[in-house]
């Protein structure tokens, strides 16, 4: 491997760091390294949890080792910070709330909600899942913007580097308020956008709601996969029955990605164009027959 | 934002309740050590056991960390130093493809080798500085190797803007380069 010479030019420079550096890939990992140091520095023999590879039963015992580290940073400290880097990560809070934080995020809540509020300081993006309360109303403050919360479910995008900060709203109510323009009361698939530089906060119909929260959903990618494979997948996916006419339809192969929250309708429908079925809907149950 | 939480933190250490500041400090730091580590080790687990050292030193400093006039400078070392010593130490039992052999310190000059390093510890900070979206998109193309494509979809948004961000990120990076040979 050479070793960089002052007369190399930035590019091959740049090429040269970038095609070694790696970051952090998930939550997990970074826990997982904490453990090690744990481990280290109390000289004592925690059973090895194997570190890349990925079992159910990995993924409960770290998610356990979250919680437990949690619940015991309650008892010693006043506040909580989870930041994120190259990954995403769900946070639960101390009611029951759910945060799942996006790349490059940051988040800071009380370790107890103990007061008349519910506090939670958001930087970069985050999809709230709130437990309703209305005698303690869970407050958002995301730069400029403070998010009051009615116990819902709601996607907000405020990187710093944005011109605007977005709310976008799924289930429930939310009012938005930054001081200066008063209050906006959101209903489902609207969204607020509050813009920095003109200081306007601004009423939008989310026509891209599934747009908005799609970076956080789980993507659907079927490569050569048997439409009874794939039925069965929907059918865990979406909560619903799919039932295929016939022997030989089940067996016939597509390839296809759904990525941006597509309902199982339009998943039947574009395959539905691609293969040889039609589909309809009888009493709640999907039903796929052969053309 | 980040020097000025930082440094409160390591004041914080030499008080009570160190271990959840110290936890804190984990948390901020864990992501610049690996990237940093990573640049010497070809193995995410080699990374990580180096990374748990480095924080188990830090864990025995504390007391004297705020006390440090380059904090960074001086984990950089740590890191440097304890990657190229589990090198050495697995170099025996693992055999390294050609391009997996790391700069070996005595097999340069010690200018060249310092100038290694500062221009590493640039590129880490420059990168560290991307505004958020820009540096997101920057790690997904350039060092994970994904295609525009593919992050445009990953991020829900246009291949066009993929385009401009991983521009931008270029002409600041190259310029902090240029900046430090001048």
């Amino acid at each position: 491997m050479k070793h960089i010479q002052p007369e190399n030019d930035p590019d091959q420079i740049i090429n040269h760091f970038s095609g070694r550096i790696r970051s952090t890939h998930s939550a997990a990992d970074a826990e997982a390294c904490y453990q090690m140091f744990r481990e280290k520095s109390t000289g004592k023999k925690t059973k090895r949890i194997p570190l890349f590879r990925y079992g159910i039963a990995a993924a409960i015992v770290l998610l356990l080792i979250v919680s437990a580290f949690f619940l015991k940073n309650a008892e010693q400290a006043k506040t909580v910070t989870v930041t994120t880097a190259g990954y995403t990560t769900t946070v639960t809070l101390p009611d029951g709330s759910h945060i799942q934080l996006g790349h490059y995020s940051e988040i800071e809540y009380p370790c107890a909600f103990a007061k008349a509020t519910r506090p939670v300081k958001l930087t970069g993006k985050a999809y709230f899942d709130v437990t309703h309360n209305p005698d303690q109303p869970f407050i958002v403050t995301a730069g400029e913007v403070t998010i009051q919360v009615l116990g819902t479910q709601f996607n907000v995008n405020a990187y710093p580097e944005n011109p605007y900060i977005k709310t976008t709203l799924l289930e429930g109510s939310v009012s938005i308020n930054d001081k200066s323009n008063g209050t906006l009361l959101l209903h489902p698939n609207e969204s607020a956008l509050f813009w920095k530089e003109s200081n306007r906060l601004v009423r939008e119909q989310a026509t891209d709601v599934q747009q908005d929260i799609a970076w956080r959903g789980k993507k659907l990618i079927f490569n050569n996969t048997t439409l009874n494979s794939i039925s069965r997948e929907l059918a865990n996916h979406f909560n619903i029955e799919i039932e295929i006419t016939g022997p030989v339809l089940g067996r016939y192969r597509f390839t296809a990605r759904f990525e941006n929250g597509e309902s199982p309708e339009e998943i039947l429908n574009i395959l539905q164009a691609a293969g040889n079925f039609t589909w309809a809907k009888q009493d709640n149950k999907f039903i796929l027959k052969h053309k | 934002m980040k020097t000025g939480k930082l440094a409160s933190l390591l004041f914080k250490l030499t008080e009570e309740n160190a271990e959840h500041h110290f936890r804190e400090l984990f948390h901020l730091l864990y992501d610049p050590f690996f990237r940093t580590a990573s640049y010497y080790l070809p193995e995410d687990e080699w990374v990580q056991e180096v990374v748990s050292d480095v924080f188990l030193i830090l864990w025995k400093e504390k007391d004297k960390l705020h006390t440090l006039d380059n904090f960074d400078g001086y984990c950089f070392i740590l890191i440097k130093n304890g990657s190229l010593n589990y090198l050495a130490k697995i170099k025996n039992t693992l055999p390294l493809t050609e391009s997996e052999q790391p700069i070996i310190p005595g097999s340069i000059s010690p200018e060249e080798n310092y100038l290694a390093d500062e221009l590493l510890q640039t590129y880490l900070d420059s990168v560290e500085n991307l505004p958020l979206r820009c540096k997101e998109i920057y790690r997904l193309v350039k060092e994970e190797g994904l295609s525009y494509k593919e992050v445009a979809d990953q991020l829900r948004i246009s291949p066009k803007t993929v385009d401009a961000q991983i521009q931008k990120a270029m002409s600041i990076l190259k310029e902090k380069i240029k900046n430090y040979f001048s």
